[in-house]
């Protein structure tokens, strides 16, 4: 048997390839959760521990002696094997983690949730309950008055302009801006709006900064 | 962008040069096209501080009180300064720096009453009285001004709680350089992300033993080995160069002037840093 080559696999998996998988916004997110692979690897430290117990109790000694010479190689073979596999497994997802986060809190990034087919169902409850995080720490900034927006969820591209020219790439209907007026963005149409109001739409792919002659 | 600073100095200035010269102000401009004739134009100026404008300087935050500074036309926010410096060494760091609950605090104080005069003046607009250009132009220099603030301190904020959550189990010990906030945000996210393990993985080993966490080595620590651009700011300093782990070697050290520009282990300079002595650079 090839002990820890399913660990290796996982950990393999976790450099960036080609076969990254993209959101409906052509962002290269994530790759797919190897489920299999994770089951196999978990089943394989389940055996480890099935012929530590059977090796316990065949070769063990008898009370108040020492465990023989014989039998401990094997024993810490099977232990260093599972620790090795625990490593592999914790590696595998502390990475798919970092990468839940990045794509949530990196500037430039959609601020859309990454697809739940490409997670696995833990992963998935992970991703909403660090938004719900994230998003309770930017309320403690707010202030009383709630007039101060502090925006901690994601990083943000530093402001150069506060009225933006943007064209609409798809259509998102009628919009009510923070100033209460209210924008019909029709896919097509041209507008100049406050850039804080349309930042994450830009983020998002439904508009697109209108800039040079062919704006006017 | 506009600088709130300057703008006002500049039209004081310019009045009192036009009051000194005497009634007729004639400002001569000069063109020249592409062709040999020249045109003159010839326009009258009267520079005028329209009555709001002059009732935002006296209010206005960013506007500097000390009179000394308006003949070099530039006095430098000392506040955003700090914050500024605060910013650019949390970003070039590796580690969590320090939290200085001072500063962050009264820039966020700035920032809600600057979103308060805002609110003011957006209130004001639709009234739509006889200073309605006069208030949008200011409504606009105090937008750019806030948003200029308030992009510095979330992205110092965020940039701390991507530190934290990078390195949970190592941050453990450095609570000290956390706010109080921040250490309630460690503590979720930590609990957070150690029931996500427990699901995905150490709740399927079969004994306990093997289900710790924090066995030594497997706690990520920052890389303090990581190269940064630094700038002295003390007259002389010396930088050990030797790694850890290394012999002290007096080849290893290394002495600079003030204004010295290096690129340098974060590691060696990391004392230096805390004593104000070198800068990160951008």
């Amino acid at each position: 048997m090839n002990f820890g080559q399913r660990g290796r696999d996982l950990v393999l998996d976790c450099q960036s390839g080609s076969d990254l998988s993209t959101s409906q916004d052509d962002q290269i997110c994530i790759k797919p959760y190897k489920d299999e692979a994770v089951r196999g690897c978990l089943e394989e430290i389940t055996w480890h521990m099935d012929e530590l117990d059977h090796l316990a109790e065949s070769c063990g000694p008898a009370e108040g002696e020492k465990l023989r010479l014989e039998v401990r190689p094997a024993l810490l073979l099977h232990d260093t094997a599972i620790r090795r596999n625990k490593r592999c497994l914790l590696a595998y997802t502390n990475h798919r983690v970092n990468s839940i986060r990045h794509h949530k809190t990196l500037a430039g990034t959609s601020s859309s949730m990454i697809p739940t087919n490409l997670l696995s169902e833990a992963e998935s409850e992970f991703q909403q309950a660090f938004e719900q995080l994230r998003c309770q720490q930017s309320e403690l900034y707010m202030g009383e008055s709630g007039l101060l927006s502090i925006d901690l969820s994601r990083s943000r591209m530093p402001p150069t302009q506060t009225m933006i020219q943007v064209r609409v790439k798809k259509s998102l209907g009628s919009i009510v801006l923070a100033d209460s007026s209210t924008v019909n963005l029709e896919a097509g149409t041209v507008h100049f709006l406050p850039t804080t109001d349309v930042e994450e739409f830009i983020q998002q792919g439904y508009l697109e900064i209108a800039e040079g002659e062919e704006a006017f | 962008m506009a600088d709130l600073n300057n703008l006002l100095a500049e039209l004081d200035e310019l009045q009192a040069n036009v009051s000194d010269s005497g009634d007729n102000n004639v400002d001569t401009i000069s063109a020249e096209h592409d062709t040999t004739e020249e045109e003159v134009i010839e326009h009258t100026v009267e520079p005028e501080v329209p009555p709001i404008l002059a009732a935002a300087a006296q209010s206005g935050p960013s506007v500097p009180t000390n009179n000394d500074s308006l003949d070099d036309g530039f006095a430098p926010d000392e506040d955003y300064t700090r914050l500024r410096s605060l910013w650019v060494r949390e970003m070039l760091s590796p580690e969590l720096m320090s939290y200085q609950d001072d500063t962050i605090n009264m820039e966020l104080e700035l920032l809600l009453g600057q979103e308060e005069t805002i609110e003011k003046y957006a209130q004001q607009q639709q009234q739509s009285g006889k200073d309605q250009h006069e208030t949008a132009l200011l409504a606009d220099i105090t937008k750019l001004d806030a948003a200029r603030v308030k992009f510095i301190v979330q992205d110092l904020l965020t940039s701390r709680l991507n530190k934290i959550e990078e390195h949970a189990l190592y941050n453990r010990e450095v609570v000290d350089r956390m706010s109080d906030e921040e250490v309630k945000y460690l503590k979720s996210y930590g609990e957070l992300l150690e029931k996500h393990f427990k699901r995905t993985v150490l709740d399927h080993l079969p004994k306990d033993a093997w289900k710790k966490l924090d066995d030594p080595g497997m706690i990520d620590s920052p890389d303090l080995n990581k190269f940064v651009f630094c700038r002295v700011l003390h007259e002389r300093v010396e930088i050990d160069n030797t790694l850890e782990g290394e012999e002290k070697d007096d080849m290893n050290i290394q002495e600079h002037q003030q204004g010295a520009c290096l690129i340098v282990r974060y590691g060696a300079i990391k004392s230096l840093l805390s004593e104000e002595k070198v800068e990160l650079l951008m």
